[in-house]
């Protein structure tokens, strides 16, 4: 047995020994906390229990529980900064259940009680996927990305072993607006996207994720297919002095992968603090077929933020983030991450209930660098050539909104800004060539992107309909310096003058949505939206590399036209406390002026890279649609035993798309133009069936998942995409609370060890071979929560 | 007092994942030749440097040693003009032959060894 095992089983042992199993008390009460005005969940709030002096911090969506309860009588009460102190009795028989809905009401507005009640609580009329810690936790994934792809109609472009880039209903990239906290973007240094933003964020600080699918809500910035936003864990608010300590270890056989967490926060009314450090070693894994995978990476990270609430409605908090990146494989990609270094750095405001009309203010002010490396010394190519490229992406902005309370209305204004530059070269060491020749080649050239938006967001409630309008409105602005490549013997090979680069976009985006509540169990709503982005730096900067799907050098065009969004969602929605819910989704898209690439012929542009078959620049395509469905099912959480299922489809396809026809040689000799051609990296169809109980006392929750998915066979002939064959897989979890400050869990990923590979997994690098996903996998955690 | 104990054993075991960043020892040798050499060599700065050596048995060896780390580039090569002359050039990593290549009766033609280190 290896030294690092023996380690953990030792670690197990220990922890097992420390406490004991209640089984015979399982009462439990467990409710959501909201602001009777917003309906906003109330997070963090301190609830405690007595007796038995049991407390719980409210989660972001206001969720607390209290498990394994006698029968008797008990006192809730529910304390945070901005809201009086509410107090609850709960009378609990043997084996009980209770569970609560509880209003409380801000402090500066009249209090008349606290209603308990299981009142209709507004949803957003467009469909949102909100994902907590604790289900992040017991997945044990390494990643954003990975975590991203078990939501449903949510997949990943798997370039390496982590880092994958989120799919929403078939739109990507710069399609989907990631930020951090509400209003934090990080630029990824990469132009192949090693780096997409969701990988700068450390999935253990991670407190939970919002998906926001649609051109809906323009709060977060302009918004085309989704937005992401990722919150991560933040100071806690203490009554008294106290100090609580997180940690967790884990294990995942397959990858030989290790990981450690720790974050201590504390503080008191006034004053507060949040530390945390994470420290992971993967290595390669076994694909099901035995072969060896490589997907190794090094990554950690360390985290300081302070808080100061001078009085009760206002409070500052300052962050510093650092994480950091070593020898991470992307065998899909020419090059591998050599290192990266991420500075996120960040200062907020938060002001509430200032008068009795505004509700609320915020402001952000945030600066995020990376500093990204990246070489081919791991490819047998850097025998001849070793290249080696290091780029600096900056994005800088700020954020800011106030809330305004109109009777049964909300209305939200605000305004954000960023900036956006990166500069950067690839080196090309000619070890082969006497003298070591050096070449030295712009990959971007002091480029910027500034974009500034006004936004609005109006939420109001008119009997059992609930209406939603949003909008905002962005000036684009982009610069660079000249885009030229000279190459020796060759002169210039490229060359975009400045005078010509500059442009500038002024964007209105525009959404309604509207919720029907029919009766107490079902709802219906509809959302229709414009969404409009600028081109990103990529599209209108990149300078001959093969960055995309295909094997082309893309060329960037600086006058590109920004992308245009028109969508409409239509969800049904049926609760019912004994049977559960089901949500059925259907959306259809249109995207206009869809950036796409198409084919320079070799006398306007010859390549550059290597293995490639010519040169393809980015351009407006008139169109492209996008409809699909989702559909979930959930039975109620009152039961020990229950099941979860969702099944999501996307088909998409441009109007008209350029075919390029090759010879044996690989050389493209005709091209073609056909109608309706299926877009690229679409997932396909799939179903994923969950079985979860919670047993003895809440303390061991299992969960049995069995995904399905199809075949991929409508597939893009422009990007010479090729058909994926459909699999099975099954995944079993298991978590066991041991105490309240002890949980382990473990289980067993891909159970049946299958050999597969998905759709929107990019081949291993000049080859036609599949990028196969982990074999079966075993991973244990122990996590440690004193407070 | 447990909560203390678990935190002293966390704590630990996650002090002991560091790791340190390995260094190794280069060594750049060309023997075999018994006429002058010129060799240019990448040396420990990172520059490209040149020495022309005067080999005058085949018994004469030049070495150059340096601290590297893995991913870094190495690179030497080595020339001459007798036309029955010879050389032989190697990389050696900790006292290993990592690459070695030979040349004879080629004169003024490079012989290179290159690579990044593994």
């Amino acid at each position: 047995m290896r030294k690092q095992e023996q380690k953990w089983l030792l670690l197990i042992f220990i922890a097992l020994l420390m406490g004991n199993v209640d089984i015979l008390a399982q009462g439990r009460i467990l409710g959501y906390i909201y602001n009777s005005k917003t309906q906003e969940p109330v997070n963090e709030a301190i609830v405690k229990l007595n007796p038995g002096n049991k407390r719980f911090y409210s989660t972001n969506q206001g969720f607390f529980y209290f498990d394994k309860l006698k029968a008797g009588n008990y006192q809730l009460l529910i304390t945070h900064v901005g809201y009086p102190d509410t107090t609850i009795k709960v009378e609990l028989d043997k084996n009980e259940i209770k569970e609560f809905n509880i209003q409380v009401v801000s402090e500066y507005e009249h209090l008349e009680a606290v209603e308990i009640q299981s009142r209709f609580i507004k949803r957003p009329p467009y469909l949102q996927a909100k994902v907590s810690r604790e289900v992040i936790e017991k997945r044990s994934v390494s990643d954003v990305g990975t975590q991203l792809r078990s939501t449903a109609n949510i997949s990943g472009i798997r370039k390496g072993g982590t880092s994958i880039d989120p799919v929403v209903r078939g739109f990507k990239f710069s399609q989907l607006n990631v930020q951090a906290n509400t209003g934090q973007k990080i630029e990824g240094g990469c132009p192949n996207r090693m780096d997409p933003a969701t990988s700068h964020i450390e999935i253990e600080d991670i407190e939970s994720i919002e998906v926001y699918k649609g051109p809906y809500t323009f709060r977060y910035g302009p918004a085309l297919g989704a937005v992401i936003n990722l919150n991560t864990t933040q100071p806690v608010v203490y009554d008294t002095f106290g100090v609580r300590l997180r940690a967790l270890k884990g294990f995942i056989g397959n990858w030989n992968g290790e990981k450690d967490y720790l974050a201590v926060n504390g503080g008191n009314r006034y004053w507060y603090f949040n530390f945390s450090g994470s420290n992971k070693d993967f290595g390669n894994y076994e694909a099901g077929n035995g072969k060896t995978v490589r997907s190794e990476y090094k990554k950690y990270h360390y985290r300081g933020q302070v808080g100061f609430t001078p009085s009760q409605n206002h409070s500052f908090i300052f962050s510093y983030n650092h994480s950091g990146g070593n020898d991470i494989a992307f065998p899909a990609l020419p090059m591998d991450e050599r290192s990266d270094q991420t500075n996120l750095i960040s200062f907020d405001y938060k002001a509430r209930n200032i008068t009795k009309v505004i509700g609320g203010f915020s402001m952000k002010l945030y600066h995020s660098g990376v500093n990204h490396e990246m070489d081919n010394k791991s490819r047998p190519f850097s025998d001849t050539v070793v290249a080696v490229s290091e780029i600096e992406a900056m994005n800088r902005g700020l954020r800011s909104e106030i809330q305004l309370e109109l009777r049964s209305s909300q209305l939200i204004i605000g305004v954000d800004y960023e900036n956006i530059s990166k500069d950067g070269e690839r080196v090309k060491n000619m070890i082969r060539q006497p003298g070591l020749p050096v070449k030295r080649e712009d990959l971007w050239n002091n480029a910027f992107i500034t974009n500034l938006g006004l936004f609005g967001e109006f939420e109001t409630k008119v009997g059992r309909y609930n209406l939603v309008l949003s909008t905002r409105a962005d000036i684009n602005q982009a610069q660079s310096d000249d885009m030229r490549i000279t190459a020796p013997g060759m002169g210039e090979i490229y060359h975009y003058a400045s005078d010509s680069i500059e442009t500038m976009h002024t964007n209105f985006s525009l959404s309604a949505g509207l919720t029907r509540q029919f009766s107490d169990h079902i709802s219906g709503s509809v959302s229709i939206g414009r969404g409009i982005r600028s081109p990103d730096m990529v599209e209108r900067f990149i300078m001959l590399l093969p960055i995309g799907y295909d094997d082309f050098d893309y060329l960037g065009d600086p006058q590109l036209k920004p992308e245009e969004n028109h969508q409409m969602d239509l969800t049904f929605n049926y609760r019912q406390k004994k049977w559960g819910q089901v949500k059925v989704n259907t959306f259809y898209s249109v995207v206009r002026n869809f950036i796409t690439g198409k084919r320079l012929p070799p006398a306007q542009q010859m390549p550059l890279s290597k293995d490639v078959i010519g040169v393809k620049r980015f351009y407006n395509a008139d169109w492209a649609n996008m409809t699909g469905f989702e559909l979930s099912y959930g039975s109620p959480l009152i039961y020990n035993t229950g099941i979860r299922f969702q099944s999501s489809y996307t088909y998409g396809f441009i109007k008209e798309a350029p075919v390029y026809i090759t010879n044996d040689a690989g050389e493209v000799v005709d091209e073609e133009i056909i109608e309706n051609d299926a877009l690229p990296e679409i997932p396909p169809f799939e179903g994923r069936l969950t079985f979860h109980g919670n047993y003895i006392g809440n303390k061991l929750k299992p969960e049995l998942t069995l995904r399905a998915v199809s075949a991929q066979n409508h597939v893009s002939e422009s990007y010479n995409e090729p058909a994926t064959p459909g699999f099975f897989t099954a995944d079993f979890r298991l978590t066991y609370l041991h105490r309240t400050m002890l949980t382990v869990n473990g289980g067993i990923r891909n159970i049946f060890d299958k050999t597969y590979y998905e759709h929107l997994n990019r081949n291993i690098i000049g080859t036609s071979r599949p990028f196969y996903e982990p074999g079966r996998s075993f991973y244990i955690n122990l996590v440690i929560d004193i407070k | 007092m447990m909560k203390y104990i678990s935190c002293l054993i966390v704590i630990s075991v996650l002090f002991t994942s560091c790791e340190k960043e390995e260094i190794k020892q280069i060594t750049y040798r060309v023997n075999e030749a018994y006429t002058p050499v010129e060799i240019n060599y990448l040396d420990k700065d990172g520059e490209i440097s040149t020495v022309v050596f005067a080999f005058e048995s085949i018994e004469d060896e030049w070495t150059y040693n340096f601290e590297a780390k893995p991913g870094d580039i190495f690179y030497a090569s080595a020339m001459y003009s007798d036309s029955l002359s010879s050389v032989s050039i190697a990389v050696l990593i900790d006292d290993k032959v990592f690459r070695e290549k030979y040349s004879e009766k080629e004169p003024r033609r490079y012989t290179t060894v290159s690579g990044t280190i593994p």
